[in-house]
């Protein structure tokens, strides 16, 4: 058929018996068309197409926008695919039929890219009482009571939490309910606070003048944005993400402040939180960022950047003795376990001169203060 | 603010704010960086179920954070609307599949909404619109003018229960992947795309899908199965007439025992005489489940060998197939097994697993002689295996080429075909062309009179 005398539409007015195949070989309006070529009275064809026909190409019909077919400027700016999330059940046909109908656009001169998904993500399966959650399993959560029971931001922040995305997720009510919990401390911690956070205009000039437990609380929001964007960036392992933002949020429980750093540090905090947090449960963050006297929208929010200073972690200093003799010491990290203490005990450079190749009997180590080797 | 979290008064509300705002609107910004994120598109079956509520709370988390990292984000949904169910449900609740696929649609979209999630609902699409198929009719006629799409007859899968073609890629261990029925050969006129155009550079690309997991990667290869078989020229004997076939295993060459050849073939004339049984066989063409065969009364020569080997009218050979006509290697052919043993017909191992070769004490290899051969035969008495052996191993009972691997095998007996004038090395791809009709209501009309 010429061009211009699309689109041949589907025909409403047909019945649905089941037999003889399909109604449209008993629609008499459809089957009679005019040959295009020499106007003479023809049959159209009454099959229809597999319908993976209509999914090899819908990625672009996305960038068109409203209404319009553009097939030059909003293609070549927006295609490829960035990333393609979806089921592994599409490995092979969609995709391959995807690509395919790529390369003839490509060829057709409508495209310049000739693979449509850039990254892809597989994600894993939802898995209840041991088995994939089907109809047919009878173990099946409605997501209709899940968001009636706890709403969206439990039922998203759960969903994301409980396993990295492209493995399978293991169904676990009290991990449903813990994830609403999570959002419950937030909110309560939120509300309890939030004329002090609301008045809190100080600005933090300089970490080194925080008083102690606000400093560490500052450094452990700086890690914190680290840890939640590289976990994001590298491989979307948002279920160790959510992990850091719950260690946080046991951080700022704990957290008593004072002073007008102190309540700075807690806003600084909060805020952080708020934004970490907001794509993964976006209405109750867009709530309490308003709560704490912010404008909406949360999301034309930058996302936080981390200082490394700030984030590096303290260092204690530890003596090393050799036979209760002070022969060096060693800038560590706190939260080493002693493992780990002693084999950089044991590998310090001068340490190592002293003991040649005489044995070691017997490390032992004092936590914070000193590793004495015995030999 | 209130004092106790209510996510039923929260959330609402925000889906409020957005929607006035427009907050998820994307516009088309060439001096910034883009990011278009994307989740698989659903069909509209009633209602979304948690691997929907997982695949795009996945997808939101990514769009939301880049755009919060400056991006300029497409993050847009929609719907595969035209298949099979909507169809049933016209059939059996007598509502019609459009009225169901547009109920539905408006179900889901109020649910994905509740979800939160960032779409530019501006762009949303349709494919049971006419707006949109039209686009497939267009791409349909760019293709037919280019040569790529055509129509052929042939011998397609079909469906008795869903009354329709299937797809290859359709069909699972011969059953229909809907519903489970056993697959059946048609004959049919079809609408093809011709895919397998573009299949090596499918496959060279390949290696460029770096951001792909490299297991969906290895099944995209495997699905072009691309490999280096031979075509070989079988003579008859007794008649100026030659069988070619087509394999992928010339390293089983020497295990061919007989021969099997497509109802259809252009030498069947010649071949049989027995015209009732050809036409009992021609009844059951392309039926897995059965396997049916009819001596020809004619002998071939396996050009490795110079073995006579029977040649049979076989209901399992697709003329569609290669060249039509088969070697068969019973030892190493699951299908050929069970039509050996039907028949009566020989069987010899040539290929053995190359762990089981290393617990045998080997005679020595010295003065460059092989092992094999004789020694072999001993070892694996060849009425006593039970079932075919399909993989990859060491030759025996292969003359020149016993002792061998499989893969230089091929090679080897590639080049020696091609070097003696008994065929040449032709390359194959599993991916067959697209067939894309189906006798079904709910889908785009293909634009031909």
């Amino acid at each position: 058929m010429p061009e211009k005398d699309l689109p041949v539409i589907l025909p409403e007015d047909v019945k649905f018996t089941g037999k003889r195949g399909s109604p449209l070989l008993e629609s008499e309006t459809f089957l009679n068309a005019e040959c295009p070529k020499c106007g003479g009275r023809a049959r159209r064809e009454t099959d229809t197409m597999d319908t993976f026909v209509d999914s090899s190409w819908y990625f672009l019909a996305y960038c068109f926008g409203e209404d319009k077919i553009d097939f030059n400027s909003s293609l070549s700016y927006w295609m490829p695919v960035d990333q393609y999330i979806g089921g592994v059940e599409h490995a092979v046909l969609h995709l391959l039929y995807s690509r395919f109908f790529t390369r003839v656009m490509r060829d057709l001169g409508l495209l310049s890219v000739s693979e449509p998904f850039q990254n892809l993500l597989t994600q894993g399966m939802v898995i209840k009482d041991g088995a994939k959650m089907s109809k047919s399993k009878g173990n099946v959560v409605d997501p209709d009571y899940l968001i009636e029971k706890y709403g969206a931001d439990t039922s998203r922040l759960f969903s994301l939490f409980a396993s990295p995305p492209e493995k399978d997720l293991d169904w676990s009510d009290k991990g449903v309910e813990g994830a609403y919990r999570f959002l419950n401390r937030l909110w309560g911690v939120v509300y309890k606070n939030k004329f002090k956070v609301q008045n809190s205009k100080f600005k933090i000039n300089e970490a080194s003048r925080l008083t102690p437990h606000a400093s560490r609380l500052f450094r452990k929001t700086h890690q914190t944005i680290k840890r939640v964007t590289n976990d994001i960036e590298r491989e979307y392992h948002f279920n160790t993400a959510i992990a850091a933002l719950m260690e946080l949020m046991n951080e700022i429980i704990s957290f008593e402040p004072r002073s007008d750093e102190d309540w700075a540090t807690f806003r600084f905090t909060i805020e952080t939180v708020l934004l970490l947090l907001s794509p993964f449960s976006p209405h109750i963050t867009e709530e309490l960022w308003e709560a704490i006297g912010n404008k909406p929208s949360i999301f034309e929010q930058k996302w936080p950047d981390w200082d490394e200073e700030a984030a590096k972690e303290e260092q204690i200093e530890l003596v090393i003795q050799i036979n209760g003799k002070l022969r060096s010491r060693l800038m560590i990290s706190p939260g080493l376990s002693d493992d780990e203490i002693k084999k950089m005990a044991i590998e310090e450079q001068k340490i190592k001169e002293i003991v040649g190749n005489k044995t070691i009997k017997k490390v032992i180590v004092v936590k914070g203060k000193l590793v004495n080797i015995v030999i | 603010m209130e004092e106790r979290y209510n996510p039923q008064k929260v959330e609402p509300k925000w889906h409020r704010y957005w929607e006035e705002r427009k907050l998820y609107k994307t516009e088309l910004k060439p001096s910034d960086k883009k990011f278009y994120c994307l989740e698989m598109f659903p069909y509209p079956s009633g209602k979304i179920h948690m691997g929907h509520v997982r695949n795009y709370a996945i997808g939101d988390v990514i769009a939301r954070y880049k755009k919060m990292r400056g991006y300029n984000v497409l993050h847009p949904m929609g719907w595969d609307a035209f298949g099979l169910p909507a169809e049933n449900a016209a059939i059996e609740h007598g509502v019609h599949p459009s009225e169901w696929t547009y109920d539905n649609i408006d179900y889901m979209k109020k649910q994905l909404n509740r979800m939160g999630l960032s779409y530019d609902w501006d762009r949303e699409i349709n494919t049971c619109s006419p707006e949109y198929y039209k686009w497939n009719q267009w791409f349909f006629i760019k293709m037919f003018e280019r040569g790529l799409a055509y129509r052929k007859s042939s011998y397609v899968n079909w469906c008795p229960s869903c009354v329709t073609v299937l797809a290859n890629e359709q069909v699972i261990d011969e059953r229909c992947w809907r519903c489970d029925s056993v697959v059946i050969q048609k004959e049919l006129e079809q609408w093809f795309l011709k895919i397998t155009d573009y299949a090596e550079e499918l496959l060279q690309a390949c290696d460029e899908l770096k951001g792909w997991p490299e297991k969906v990667v290895t099944m995209q290869r495997n699905w072009i199965g691309k490999s280096i078989g031979v075509e070989a020229d079988f003579k008859i004997e007794d008649i100026e007439e030659k069988i070619r076939i087509f394999t992928t295993r010339q390293d089983t060459l020497f295990g061919a025992t007989f021969m099997c050849i497509a109802p259809a073939h252009p030498l069947v004339g010649k071949l049989v005489s027995d015209k009732d049984g050809l036409e009992r066989i021609r009844a059951r063409y392309g039926r897995m489940d059965e396997k049916l065969g009819l001596f020809t009364g004619h002998y071939a020569i396996n050009p490795m060998n110079d073995e006579r080997i029977p040649i049979y009218v076989a209901n399992l050979v697709l003329m569609e197939y290669g060249t039509g006509a088969i070697m068969s290697v019973p030892a190493h052919d699951q299908r050929d097994f069970d039509f050996a043993k039907k028949y009566g017909l020989p069987i010899r191992v040539v290929i053995v697993p190359e762990e089981s070769t290393r617990s045998l004490t080997l005679p020595p290899r010295g003065g460059g002689q092989r092992w094999g051969g004789d020694f072999q035969l001993r070892t694996y008495n060849s009425s006593l295996i039970e079932e075919a052996y399909e993989g990859e191993g060491i030759l025996v009972n292969s003359g020149q080429f016993s002792g061998l691997r499989s893969d230089i095998a091929r090679q080897k007996i590639a080049k020696f075909i091609e070097e003696n004038g008994l065929g040449k090395s032709v390359v194959n791809y599993k991916l067959r062309d697209w067939g894309i009709s189906r006798q079904r209501y709910w889908g785009t009309p293909i634009p031909v009179v």
